[in-house]
């Protein structure tokens, strides 16, 4: 193979000039060289552009390999030259009707790739004859040419009568150039593809599904998704008619029709098919990384509309330990989701398996998620605390303070259950730095104050350094100690809070602390039951 | 990530394409669509370096400022990326990059920033043809090579056009053999992982039938799977499920009806190799091989890595190249090694140790022990768990875990020339790994 690194290394200067003699040999591998070193040029991102006119005049030859080059130069760098743009119509003209086929189509889909106002006028005649072409590869070059068109002007679209030939081109007897028809008269329509397919022509669009190529098949599938059937057996008819395409080797193919079977399920339910999308989406999570996580985000979608598709195939979300990270994560989000009483044990065992894993936040992740199985399985919410104590019983920090975290959420959740944990809960802290965590902390102390044996050294460490601590943990702070000072009153707790209050309205800046000591202050200066039936009243369960 | 599946997603696969190397410099870009800015896509590429650099890999990059998201797959040294709307059918996009690269690598053996360099202008005509608009065409490397390469040098090549429109773009016509043969291998690959407690946390196995086809013409071939394996894989819509194979996908090649309805596998095959079909099967009920791996440490200074191999499999058969990877601690050293059977080498760059073993009858067991130095701090250490687990890596020739078979594989062509077929059996492993047992 020759190697065109070679076009890459001139870097004299004048080369511009030099180029420009050049391109007017008569010497055809010289032209040929000249114009690869341009192209190179163009693709580092040097400014060829003062050279348009003379590769434009090299543009009527009968080499194809040049011919493609200028083309591609001629793409790139029309917009910045109408003017001169308007030489080259000629040639795309002259080229449009040239014998061999494959430079018929070069020059209808070179021309509608130049977005010129100017050009696009001499564009129509030439689109108008390769719409007809006897040949199959002009045809569907001219299809997607007439997309082109219209997103430079619409209006000559229609008043040429396109639309009505894409119409046509839509149940050509070429497969390809009917995908091609309805990519752009999909475009063409914004994605309301319901006005493209009617009942009469439905079932030609189903025939040349079969014998499409793939990308054909993603095409019409993502088409006939969108189609809104006239009744319940037409959905019935459309979807038997895909169903073959779950087995396809191409995932994009399996997954348009996975998307077409749910779409016209809305119509026609049935449980049976809907079964059926679930070993096509699993095997997927078998595929590259990327092709993993579409799949996955599918899931999720799917799961938003039918939940529980998914619960007999949970060990497929188990995490590999050299999956990347944002596999993971995905994988996760599903795992919490698909926990039912039948699997919530299996997957606790995993969960627990990942908190040990070396990467920090996926571990933390995965604590939560213990968590979220605590409260959406209540049978099986002792477990889960267990498997939390376990974790917390390694005494890993940054595990300790996720656990306390989820922890808070279970005790609001299942109120007066699980108050024996909190004391290997405090055995276990050695240093908190998570503000989440202190504040959640300081929460659970506050509403077990009674239980706790050490919660007044506690509270009294971090009232201590309070003014280091960010808004929201003084803001806790504040209203558990206020909490401790209702619910086992004594003089300490009473100095305690009078020096918090004392803080809040004097040294903090905080409109919110500053307002929410000023309530407490006076509630207990008024009454303290009525105080304690406002500070401690209970608060609604998490959701 | 907006929603992909349940909405009909109708804008094109792709706007504009662009390699990168790995220092995110843009080495080649085309532009089908024009309606990607320079600043929206100088804005991606920084975002996608942004990300990359602080280890967030996930392969899709959004720009706030536009409806237009940077879907990349890395491979060797660069960055293969495409530039959408967002919304967009984002499975379509993946795998037509991933399509890309198998094309790029069929073309210049290897795909790396050099060739790029080399090959511009080819690359350049092959994004010409495997797109339009935005609207992928083509991405079959064996009929664009045809293709490409004879259009550079000559004008006349009618038949190759058709190839390109019609359902059979994966054949060309005119291929002739003097000997006809057709070869199948049957590939199956085993996953398994075994957690601390011994449970199977994941086991899988999937298989691909891989065709080398030698056959002039236009030929059909018919390939007949064992009762089994069919019954499963959908044919009667009511045994979905119930039988070994879960999942199966095929080549487009084969008549998806055809096997629908009569359970038999019709294709034209392209020339040389390629996958015919791939299924995915629930595991067999035991593993393959099974190890039980322990460790422990005793005294101040030693650990003693304990590991059973069992085969599991029938007798009759042998499992070879079997090789086992023991992870040890990193900073253990002078080890004593016994085993029953195969050899045990030491690989401190990678803290592990290697015991391989050539061949292996079924129904077997064997053992190994080693006893590493640690080095001793005087006080008795909780050494936290790896998190690397034992990996096995094996080969059971003549045979397949699920139980498949051909029936028989037939090539039906108008000429009437008569083809030999060959079949072959293999099982391998793919990512087997057992934790140490607690």
């Amino acid at each position: 193979m020759p190697r065109d690194s070679k076009y890459f290394s001139s870097s004299k200067k004048g080369e511009v000039a030099e180029w420009r003699q050049d391109l007017k040999t008569s010497d055809k591998v010289l032209l040929k060289t000249t114009v690869k070193r341009i192209i190179a040029a163009m693709t580092v991102g040097k400014d060829v552009c003062p050279l348009f006119l003379d590769v434009i005049n090299c543009m009527q030859t009968e080499d194809i390999e040049l011919k493609k080059l200028i083309y591609l130069y001629a793409i790139n760098y029309a917009r910045s030259n109408p003017d001169i743009a308007i030489l080259a119509v000629n040639t795309f003209v002259k080229d449009s009707q040239d014998p061999n086929p494959f430079i018929r189509a070069l020059a209808v889909r070179t021309m509608g790739c130049i977005r010129v106002d100017k050009i696009v006028e001499y564009l129509c005649d030439p689109l108008n004859l390769a719409l007809r072409d006897p040949d199959p590869y002009v045809r569907k070059t001219a299809a997607i040419c007439v997309a082109k068109l219209h997103s430079i002007n619409s209006e000559l679209v229609v008043d040429r009568g396109f639309l009505q030939q894409l119409k046509y081109l839509s149940v050509d007897e070429n497969p390809m150039v009917v995908a091609n028809s309805i990519s752009a008269l999909v475009e063409i329509q914004n994605g309301e593809s319901s006005e493209i397919i009617d009942s009469q022509c439905l079932s030609a669009v189903i025939a040349s599904l079969d014998v499409c190529t793939e990308w054909g098949q993603v095409a019409i599938l993502n088409c006939l998704a969108a189609y809104k059937c006239v009744d319940g057996s037409e959905a019935k008819k459309v979807i038997e008619c895909a169903l073959p395409k779950l087995q396809h080797a191409n995932y994009a193919v399996v997954l348009a029709c996975i998307r077409l079977i749910i779409n016209h399920l809305q119509v026609e339910r049935s449980d049976e098919l809907l079964k059926r999308i679930v070993p096509p989406m699993v095997t997927m999570l078998n595929a590259e990384a990327e092709i993993q996580y579409v799949a996955l985000s599918s899931i999720e979608d799917i799961m938003n509309q039918f939940p529980s598709i998914f619960h007999e195939t949970y060990k497929a979300f188990f995490c590999k330990y050299d999956d990347p990270a944002y596999v993971k994560y995905k994988k996760l989000d599903i795992l919490v989701k698909v926990t039912n009483e039948g699997n919530v044990a299996d997957i606790l065992v995993e969960l627990r398996e990942y908190s040990g894993e070396v990467d920090i936040e996926f571990s933390r992740k995965a604590i939560r998620s213990i968590g979220a199985c605590a409260l959406s399985v209540p049978a099986f919410s002792q477990t889960c605390v267990d498997a939390l104590l376990i974790i917390i019983d390694t005494r890993v920090n940054y595990a300790v303070q996720e656990s306390i975290v989820v922890l808070k959420d279970i005790f609001r959740c299942y109120p007066g259950k699980y108050e024996s944990v909190v004391t290997p809960l405090c055995r276990s802290l050695e240093c908190l730095d998570d503000p989440d965590a202190k504040s959640s902390l300081i929460y659970i102390l506050g509403e077990y104050a009674g239980r706790i044996d050490s919660t007044l050294d506690l509270l009294q460490t971090f009232v201590d350094t309070i003014q280091d601590e960010p808004t929201s943990v003084q803001l806790q702070l504040l209203t558990s100690t206020v909490k401790f000072f209702l619910k086992c009153p004594s003089q300490q707790a009473k100095t305690l809070v009078q020096k918090i209050l004392k803080f809040a309205t004097t040294d903090s800046e905080h409109p919110d602390l500053r307002d929410r000591a000023y309530v407490y202050w006076r509630l207990l200066s008024h009454d303290t039951d009525t105080a304690a039936n406002v500070v401690t009243a209970n608060i609604p369960l998490p959701s | 990530m907006e929603r992909t599946c349940v909405k009909g997603t109708t804008s094109p696969v792709c706007s504009s394409f662009h390699i990168l190397n790995s220092s995110y410099q843009l080495l080649l870009s085309r532009d089908w669509r024009g309606e990607i800015t320079c600043a929206c896509l100088r804005r991606l590429i920084q975002r996608l370096a942004y990300n990359l650099d602080n280890g967030v890999s996930v392969p899709i990059v959004f720009d706030p400022q536009s409806h237009v998201c940077m879907l990349f797959v890395t491979h060797n040294d660069i960055l293969i990326a495409c530039t959408a709307e967002t919304g967009t059918d984002y499975m379509a996009t993946f795998i037509f990059l991933h399509k890309l690269i198998d094309v790029f690598s069929a073309y210049f053996d290897c795909f790396i920033e050099e060739s790029i360099r080399d090959n511009f202008v080819i690359i350049y005509e092959l994004l010409d043809e495997v797109v339009d608009n935005g609207y992928p065409q083509l991405t079959d490397s064996a009929v664009l090579g045809e293709f490409i390469k004879v259009l550079a040098h000559r004008f006349e090549t009618p038949h190759l056009l058709s190839a390109a429109t019609t359902a059979t773009s994966w054949r060309k016509h005119g291929i002739f053999y003097k000997k006809n043969e057709v070869f199948l291998d049957v590939i199956e690959s085993c996953s398994l992982f075994v957690d601390a407690h011994g449970r199977e946390t994941r086991s899988l196995l999937t298989g691909t039938l891989t065709l080398r086809s030698q056959l002039s013409g236009m030929p059909k071939c018919h390939l007949s799977l064992n009762e089994r394996a069919i019954r499963a894989a959908g044919v009667h819509s009511a045994a979905i499920g119930t039988g070994t194979l879960e999942d199966v996908n095929f080549h487009p090649s084969v008549d998806l009806s055809a096997f629908r309805s009569r359970g038999l596998i019709c294709f034209t095959p392209p020339d040389g190799t390629f996958d015919l079909l791939t299924y995915r099967t629930l595991h067999p009920a035991k593993p393959l091989l099974d190890i039980h791996a322990s460790t422990t440490t005793t005294g101040l200074s030693t650990v003693e890595y304990t590991v059973n191999l069992s085969t599991l499999f029938k007798e009759q058969n042998m499992a070879s190249n079997v090789r086992i990877e023991i992870p040890v601690a990193a900073d253990a050293t002078s080890p004593e090694i016994q085993c029953s059977h195969g050899s045990v080498v030491y690989q401190p760059e990678d803290d592990v140790l290697t015991w391989t073993l050539k061949n292996v009858k079924g129904k077997r067991e064997f053992k190994l022990q080693a006893k590493l130095h640690l080095p001793s701090t005087g006080v008795k250490q909780t050494r936290r768990k790896t998190s690397v687990p034992v990996r096995v890596s094996f080969e059971v020739p003549y045979t397949t875990a699920s139980g498949l078979q051909v029936k028989y594989l037939k090539v039906i062509e108008k000429e009437g020339y008569t083809a030999l077929p060959w079949v072959r059996y293999i099982t391998r492993s793919d990512d087997y790994a057992f934790r140490f047992r607690e």
